[in-house]
């Protein structure tokens, strides 16, 4: 067996975190291998080495049987790896074929020579079924193309090994279903592919094998085929896995409305259409809502507008007290908790450390100020015991600057931060984003905790199997507009939910 | 917790190591300059630049400090502007009207008994500093301006309101220059002059420690110093946490411009300076003072001394007269040296970049 990748007894580490020791893969050639850990597990440093981003402490590299040493992405390059980052590193304004010849244009007399280049990149585009544009520019494009400009750069520059780094984060379920299709024909063409992801649903149906990380270690490399599901989960987190969220009945003794949104409609600026148009609905306490939708149907703009982050008309009441025009820290500090949506924008303040953001609402309130002065030891304790509290792993404890975390941890410390606060009702914003089936797991069970503890939970999520599996009343969001109110989970399939969300079913019907 | 303190032990002491390397390198760039304009003389020049300061003995250390106090004060005011994210380069409009302010309390105002006049003198620098500041933190604020573009414009604002100002009210005709300051509302030298005979040295040093210690402590300990920080690093989550981004840069910026105020008080109430010139050019420490605040990485105790350093080279600079040099080329050499300074960012980079590559190495081996 011919191996294009091995990267053996790989060690790396950081200041306070071991992030690979002794990690040793081996890719063969002409298969998927998936690379299965959760976030902070060191499949990105892993991968940041094989592409040269990093250098490992010990150990070494071969690639088609040759030991190399990759000290820059070029090299890798020449060696034929390319990678499609989770974050896509493309010019905005370039054209598709402009970005894909970027750093390595053909040249004839020293002059760019397009006609060549877009030959070749038509002609692959063409053998994989890629359907891209080369005279499109970015903007222009989905961002289910915009990957495929990025696999276009890989297969442009002759790479044979290709690492996609969760490459289905950002994309629709109809597109994982083509990017899928799409990988297999590369396996086709004898190339081999690097997948590294968290969803074992993905990797149940695109892998041959998968290595497994935990905490910067080898935990065993598997046939998918034969492997369950469940035991994947197990080997990734290190314990039994609830797949499925097991929520109970949905506590309402006496319903009691803890939000209620009457008439919202949120206009941007220099834009004629609303973005949230005269929406009006309620949030009970003891019950997880949950609004679906399509990204970009007017979700961010609703929340926006309920934590005050943007003007709007109508009515908000909160508790039973109008707050429609009241301050983002005078809704804070009368019972609203908001898990944002981009947890880096916004939710944190990355050069500051754990404990630092753990009391970024609240370092005004007596218990942590005295007389303008932050009492450090009281926020310090606090800190120490929302860590232990929700499991938040770092480097340095306390003091670990949040941008230094991971991402699961740094929800982790979002989350954290939201329910110890004082508050009755919690938006939360697609909260399990990119994150893996243990801290998915763990977010989804502490909602559940706040809806059986008598709080209001509003959730927006794009996912539908977490809006089917955690909300006790869907309501959908399309173009601005709640076209169906009051569905029940339990009645309605996902492929009648697909056909609200896309619009086509509508109207304020309850089932 | 032992690694924590040892990792920003090490950080600090990379940032100590670049400014050190960012001078060194700035008083090679001056010896390079010195040597192109005249060779046979250009190593006495550059002892000239580098001893001149204590020529006439410890005197010179008063000279010494009485630029520090003036310099260390404008850095004071962009570091603690910077952090809110702004770039104040505004300095010189505040730092000339807190001192046309404090001047004509300091001429008029003599009803004042002594200390008090020099306090009330202080206050209205304060006063004028902050408005000048605080209105370019409005603009920044409310209309997204960039701060660059009318700190710069306010400058010279600056400068010709402070003219007109100085032109209408306290303007002494024979000498084309303001009307001198009160005894009464001078900086005291509370016994500066005895230890440094003969030099300009006050007690406005002490102010200027005293306002760096104070800045140093607002940072490190203050719920104001935690949300302009928080404003300066993530505007975003400020808003979403309920912090007031806009009132926290406005008020920034009013604290920054009642520093470069104060700066112009101490400079233009000092004994051995007390009248404005009537000039069209505007002043030049507020510009060195972000060259002395980059060279300290922003950091209100570093700033002291990287204040200090850059004027122990203008005081040596005088002396380089001495060896035929002209005082245009003297003030390119201190120029040079001052502004490699800026450097500093890009040395501490290649030396963290060095230092690990140097790591590497040694496990190898």
């Amino acid at each position: 067996m011919s191996y294009a990748v091995e990267m053996l007894n790989i060690t790396k580490r950081f200041p306070g975190i071991i992030a690979n020791n002794q990690v040793t893969l081996q890719v063969r050639r002409g298969e998927v291998h998936a690379l299965l850990g959760e976030n902070g597990a060191g499949k990105s440093t892993l991968m940041s080495i094989l592409f040269g981003l990093y250098s490992a402490d010990e150990g070494t590299i071969r690639i088609n049987e040759k030991e190399v040493r990759v000290t820059d992405p070029n090299e890798a390059n020449a060696l034929g790896i390319g990678m499609v980052h989770q974050h896509f590193k493309l010019i905005h304004n370039f054209t598709v074929l402009e970005n894909i010849i970027l750093g390595a244009e053909s040249q004839k007399y020293s002059v760019l020579d397009m006609k060549t280049a877009r030959k070749k990149v038509v002609a692959l585009s063409e053998k994989y079924h890629l359907d891209v544009d080369p005279d499109k520019r970015i903007t222009e494009i989905t961002v289910g193309m915009q990957q495929r400009v990025e696999i276009l750069k890989m297969l442009y520059r002759d790479n044979d090994i290709l690492i996609f780094d969760e490459p289905t984060a950002v994309l629709l379920p109809d597109e994982i279903d083509e990017l899928i299709e799409i990988i297999k024909n590369l396996v086709a063409e004898g190339k081999t592919i690097l997948f590294i992801s968290h969803k074992l649903d993905e990797i149940k149906r695109v892998a041959d094998r998968c290595t497994v990380l935990r905490r910067g270690r080898v935990i065993g490399t598997v046939e998918v085929a034969s492997t369950s599901k469940e035991e994947m989960a197990e080997m990734m987190v290190g314990r039994k896995v609830l797949l499925q969220v097991d929520k109970g009945e949905s506590y309402l003794g006496t319903p009691s409305t803890i939000l209620e949104v009457q008439d919202l409609c949120v206009k941007k600026r220099n834009e004629r259409k609303n973005k949230v148009d005269h929406v009006s609905f309620r949030v009970q306490a003891g019950e997880i809502a949950c609004i679906a939708g399509v990204d970009g149907n007017g979700q961010s703009e609703l929340v926006a507008a309920i934590a005050g982050l943007m003007p709007s008309t109508g009515r908000i009441t909160l508790c039973g007290e109008d707050i429609s025009h009241r301050s983002v820290r005078y809704r804070n500090c009368h019972g609203l908790s908001h898990i944002p949506e981009d947890r880096q924008k916004q939710g944190l303040v990355m050069e500051y450390n754990v404990a630092q953001n753990l009391v970024l609402q609240e370092f005004q309130e007596p218990q942590f100020q005295r007389h303008g002065l932050i009492l450090t030891g009281a926020v310090n304790e606090y800190a120490d015991r929302l860590i232990e509290k929700y499991d938040i792993r770092s480097g340095q404890g306390r003091e670990t600057a949040a941008g230094s975390l991971s991402g699961g941890n740094q929800q982790k410390v979002i989350i954290a931060r939201e329910l110890e606060r004082p508050h009755e009702l919690v938006i939360a914003v697609q909260p399990t984003r990119g994150l893996d089936v243990g801290a998915i797991e763990q977010i989804q069970a502490q909602l559940v905790k706040q809806r059986n503890a008598g709080k209001a939970v509003l959730l927006v999520s794009l996912e539908l199997e977490e809006v089917m599996s955690l909300s006790d009343r869907i309501m959908v969001l399309h173009d601005g507009r709640i076209v169906a109110d009051h569905l029940d989970p339990k009645k309605i399939t996902m492929k009648e939910l697909g056909l609200y969300m896309a619009g086509v079913k509508g109207g304020a019907t309850d089932v | 917790m032992s690694e924590k303190s040892l990792k920003s032990q090490k950080k600090k002491s990379t940032d100590l190591y670049a400014a050190i390397a960012a001078a060194l390198i700035g008083l090679l760039f001056g010896l390079f300059v010195l040597l192109v304009s005249n060779p046979s003389k250009a190593f006495q020049g550059f002892g000239a630049l580098l001893t001149g300061a204590f020529s006439e003995g410890i005197s010179g250390l008063g000279t010494i400090l009485y630029y520090t106090t003036t310099l260390a004060l404008c850095a004071l005011s962009v570091a603690f502007a910077s952090r809110t994210g702004v770039f104040n380069i505004g300095g010189a409009g505040q730092f000339i009207l807190g001192g046309a302010a404090a001047s004509y309390v300091g001429v008029n105002w003599t009803f004042l008994p002594p200390v008090l006049h020099f306090l009330v003198a202080v206050l209205v620098s304060l006063l004028a500093g902050a408005l000048w500041g605080a209105l370019i933190g409005l603009l920044k604020a409310f209309f997204n301006i960039s701060e660059i573009v009318i700190g710069i414009l306010l400058n010279y604002i600056g400068v010709y309101l402070a003219n007109m100002f100085v032109l209408d009210y306290f303007y002494d005709v024979s000498m084309n220059r303001s009307l001198p300051v009160a005894q009464s509302a001078m900086v005291p030298r509370l016994g500066m002059d005895k230890l440094f005979p003969n030099t300009a040295a006050d007690a406005g040093i002490f102010i200027a420690v005293l306002v760096a210690v104070l800045i140093w402590f607002i940072f490190k300990r203050t719920t104001f110093g935690y949300q302009i920080t928080a404003c300066g690093n993530n505007p975003d989550a400020s808003r979403y946490a309920g912090i007031n981004a806009k009132k926290n840069i406005v008020l920034a910026m009013a604290i920054s411009g009642a520093i470069s105020g104060l700066a112009g008080a101490l400079f233009y109430l000092s004994p051995a300076k007390n009248f404005i010139a009537i000039s069209d050019a505007t002043p030049a420490q507020p510009m060195t003072g972000i060259c002395a605040s980059l060279l300290a990485m922003g950091n209100p105790i570093g700033i002291l001394f990287s204040s200090l350093f850059i004027s122990y080279i203008t005081a040596g600079g005088f002396n380089m007269q001495l060896y035929g040099f002209v005082p245009e080329i003297v003030d390119i050499v201190t120029a040079a040296i001052i502004y490699c300074s800026a450097f500093v960012i890009l040395i501490n980079k290649a030396i963290r970049v060095l230092s690990a590559r140097f790591q590497r190495k040694g496990k190898e081996k």
